[in-house]
């Protein structure tokens, strides 16, 4: 392709990324105030049969008494505050405009037949059912204004910026000069503000939809507490709540009369107090439409950036032409890397993400409601005294660690020397390393028991009393991390010795002539010059004993009463026995934090970089 | 100090396998017998069919085939680009795969378990090898490796007219065959030793592998030590023997990256 025409695909991606942006925010704006207007007229319905009267002096059974009707329909205008455009028919006449033209009969067979709020010719419309909830005798009418889902001016003025920054860019894309990079950025920071100008109109919409049907049926409630038969004091809540389908009506205190938005156990809730009669209040609490917009934002953020993307890859395109022979090894690396980059996108960093959106969400297996509770997890976490202990007893845990890490040292130092032996007993070092986790558990089980076990029975002759090893919380730590040790050391020895063989022979022998004895010569000259080494043994192993768990898991199920809890088991638990996933990811985030600042600490103590002088 | 050292490696495990032939109430005494007293090799056959023993090692095969397959060739496909093909941000992918070293396992085995629960891969062999088959570390191993190899052979096949793919397969992988063993090795070592991924991947008795399998045997027979014991001797076989036949690729996997 010529370079005109990667430009022209450019200008396209723009234009199309720009237009399609608006177009899925008005959809979804119109959207949000279709699910008002639903919900309007469906509420409007309820309350029309809660409060007429049956007709007097029999007729049909649960025919409504048509003057009361049409008065409690001409009130709805009357009410201050009264905001959605109603209208009601009684069968296909219309009540509130005399004038306005009648329902057309199919639809009201329609709604008839099915008897659900329908959306039509831009209307929301409830079928107004009889006083005994039995035939559908009308419909309630909603219109939504018909300029809804205009875009906001913020959204339009990032729109033309947007425009002109993609512009901007497919003009600097020449086949010569490829300085676009600073362009194209300023152009995706553009489209990004774009998708999210774009989705807080959504936002504010749903907002606004769900402040709207609070007020309303705040204005109904009451209405309908007034007109009902008897004292307003007496009004059944139980009767009123067919008004407030899909929402919550309890008893309250008095509080204002605007909606507020709250988080009730975990729940997002949007709220409002209603007056029924004197001294007595109501509170309407329903799920604010704006918390279920979040998925709206990814949707209008990856849509704008359709734009940079094509951008990127006209750019691309443009270099590429003038490089065939690049154009296919990059075309060839990508083959070869396409089957381990999408494995890793799809079970690794999407994990990552996925992670990070459990841990602010409450997350079971079983209950559909997964709801956002913001960073109720982590103080969950925090508050969780098991915790704290958990994390004490894997921070001592992790002692092992430098205490293996000294004997195997000292020993590799020593049996440096004597390289053939080590070679004919490297095997029977190795072979802890090498085995089946469960299976060395279950061998040093057997070997701590209190009465039969064997090192109880060493221990006698040196005179020490039978120890409860893995039965008693003080020793219960002590013993896993003993038989860590003994896994550990042999694997430390060799990487050591693989190390100390890397240390040139003529360095130990200056100093030797320079007068250093052996422990000056080890802290001097071997320890600095084997620091990688060490720093490569003890970051591993720390990070590996943080991650402790199948020992726990065989030898103590983190008891007794919770001395050797660590945090993966409390993960564990947390997960898959308790099944509370978004506690337990915002756990292991939090594991994730101490082993990035342990970690970093380490590295700042010993991976200043040593250089052979 | 080596002699002492290597027994007390090696006694353990012998005091594993004597025990393991040991009466169930020979045990029970004081001072502890070193040695049975008349050796029962039936213990092996009764421990072996109170659970599908079979079955489990079956699993762990399986598991540990498959994974260890999808680990050699993924991560020589990728480690080869990024070895040897050029490419625009290289390096930068490069540093991005390395990162995910940084991430402690078990935050992505929450996600991971729910991603394959979601596929209704709960409790097969899908879902417990699909999530394992790519290695980074695998990758960093054989990068490492393909950059030490001379580049003379693999221009002389490009100057034949070899594609990329045929220089991987007729160039670069037969020359690499000890860095692959290591890679394989390790990774079957590492993948018949994990537990926490197939204890929660698995729920029935029939999915289980080995090491899950002598757990949960563990929690049926806790008083039973010769039981135990001869359960965990017979774990513990086809690791050893992987160790003894590939003893070489362990102590050249550690000198060659100072890794793992």
């Amino acid at each position: 392709m010529t370079t005109t025409s990667w430009r022209m695909l450019a200008v396209t991606g723009a234009v199309t990324a720009g237009v399609l942006t608006l177009a899925a925010a008005r959809w979804a704006v119109g959207r949000e105030q279709r699910v008002f207007a639903l919900r309007t007229a469906a509420t409007t319905a309820a309350y029309l049969s809660i409060v007429t009267p049956p007709a007097r002096g029999g007729g049909t059974p649960g025919e409504y008494d048509l003057p009361r009707l049409l008065v409690a329909v001409r009130a709805l205008e009357a009410l201050s505050g009264w905001t959605p455009e109603v209208e009601v028919y009684r069968g296909t006449a219309p009540l509130v405009h005399a004038t306005a033209p009648p329902l057309a009969p199919e639809e009201f067979e329609r709604l008839r037949r099915l008897e659900t709020v329908r959306w039509q010719r831009g209307a929301a419309l409830a079928p107004l059912k009889d006083r005994d909830d039995w035939d559908v005798v009308g419909a309630v009418k909603v219109r939504v204004p018909a300029r809804a889902g205009a875009p906001g001016w913020l959204t339009v003025v990032v729109l033309l910026v947007t425009l002109g920054a993609g512009f901007a860019t497919v003009r600097a894309i020449r086949r010569t000069t490829y300085d676009v990079r600073r362009s194209l950025l300023a152009y995706t920071i553009a489209a990004l503000a774009l998708g999210c100008s774009a989705y807080w109109d959504i936002r504010s919409a749903a907002k606004a939809g769900t402040d709207r049907w609070l007020s309303d049926t705040r204005l109904l409630l009451q209405e309908a507490a007034a007109r009902l038969p008897g004292a307003a004091s007496r009004v059944r809540l139980a009767e009123l709540a067919r008004l407030a389908r899909g929402a919550e009506l309890v008893e309250a205190d008095s509080a204002g009369v605007a909606p507020v938005r709250r988080t009730d156990g975990g729940q997002p809730r949007a709220a409002v107090a209603a007056r029924l009669g004197p001294g007595r209040w109501v509170e309407l609490r329903t799920l604010p439409a704006e918390a279920l917009a979040g998925r709206w934002l990814a949707l209008l953020v990856g849509v704008a950036l359709l734009g940079p993307a094509a951008t990127w890859l006209a750019v691309w395109g443009v270099r590429a032409a003038a490089r065939p022979q690049r154009l296919r090894e990059t075309v060839t690396a990508w083959g070869f890397l396409a089957p381990a980059v999408l494995h890793l996108a799809v079970f690794s960093f999407g994990p990552i993400c996925f992670a990070l959106y459990l841990s602010v969400h409450r997350w079971g297996l079983i209950e559909p409601g997964r709801p956002f509770v913001g960073l109720a997890n982590f103080t969950a976490v925090a508050r969780d005294p098991l915790v704290w202990t958990s994390v004490r007893n894997t921070l001592v845990y992790a002692l092992y660690v430098p205490v293996t890490m000294a004997i195997a040292l000292g020993v590799a130092v020593v049996l440096n020397r004597h390289s053939g032996v080590v070679r004919l007993a490297r095997t029977a070092f190795f072979l802890p390393y090498v085995s089946s986790v469960v299976a060395i558990a279950l061998m040093w089980q057997w070997m701590f028991h209190a009465d039969f076990g064997v090192l109880n029975y060493l221990l006698s002759f040196v005179g020490l009393g039978p120890v409860d090893w893995l039965g008693s919380p003080k020793t219960a730590l002590l013993a896993v991390m003993l038989m860590s040790v003994w896994v550990q050391v042999g694997y430390q020895m060799v990487v050591f010795l693989a190390g100390l063989q890397g240390i040139p022979q003529a360095y130990l022998d200056a100093a030797r002539v320079d007068g250093a004895n052996a422990w000056q010569r080890f802290w001097r000259v071997t320890f600095p010059l084997l620091k990688p080494v060490t720093l490569f043994v003890l970051v591993t192993g720390v990070i590996g004993s943080f991650q402790v768990f199948t020992y726990i898991y065989v030898l103590t199920d983190g008891g007794p009463l919770h001395a050797t809890d660590v945090i993966v088991y409390r993960i564990y638990q947390t997960a898959w026995e308790f099944l509370q996933f978004g506690t337990a990811s915002a756990l292991s985030l939090v594991l994730f934090l101490i082993l990035f600042g342990v970690t970093w600490v380490q590295f700042r103590l010993l991976g200043k970089r040593v250089e052979y002088v | 100090m080596v002699t002492v050292l290597a027994v007390t490696m090696i006694a353990p495990f012998l005091y594993m396998v004597s025990t393991s032939f040991m009466d169930e109430f020979e045990v029970l005494r004081y001072p502890p017998a070193l040695l049975p007293g008349r050796p029962l090799p039936g213990n092996y056959g009764a421990a072996l069919t109170a659970l599908p023993f079979g079955r489990f090692f079956l699993n762990s095969a399986i598991f540990a085939g498959f994974v260890v397959a999808g680990q050699v060739l993924t991560s020589a496909m990728a480690a080869y680009a990024f070895a040897r093909l050029r490419f625009p941000g290289r390096d930068r992918v490069f540093l991005a795969v390395l990162s995910v070293l940084m991430v402690p396992v078990i935050v992505l085995l929450i996600p991971r378990f729910l991603i394959i629960n979601a596929l209704g891969w709960v409790d097969s062999y899908a879902g417990l090898i699909s999530t394992e088959v790519v290695s980074v570390w695998g990758i960093f191993l054989l990068r490492q490796f393909f950059l030490t190899l001379p580049r003379d052979l693999e221009d002389a096949a490009r100057l034949d007219g070899a594609g990329e793919w045929t220089i991987f397969r007729r160039v670069v992988l037969p020359l690499s065959k000890p860095a692959l063993a290591t890679l394989a090795v390790f990774a079957f070592v590492d993948q018949w030793k994990s537990f926490l991924w197939p204890l929660i991947a698995t729920r029935s008795v029939e999915m289980q592998v080995v090491e899950v399998g002598i757990a949960s045997f563990h929690g049926i027979y806790y008083t039973n030590w010769p039981y135990q014991m001869a359960a965990a001797v017979t774990a513990m076989v086809p690791l050893v023997v992987v160790f003894f036949v590939a003893q070489r690729y362990f102590i050249q996997g550690i000198q060659l990256t100072g890794l793992k």
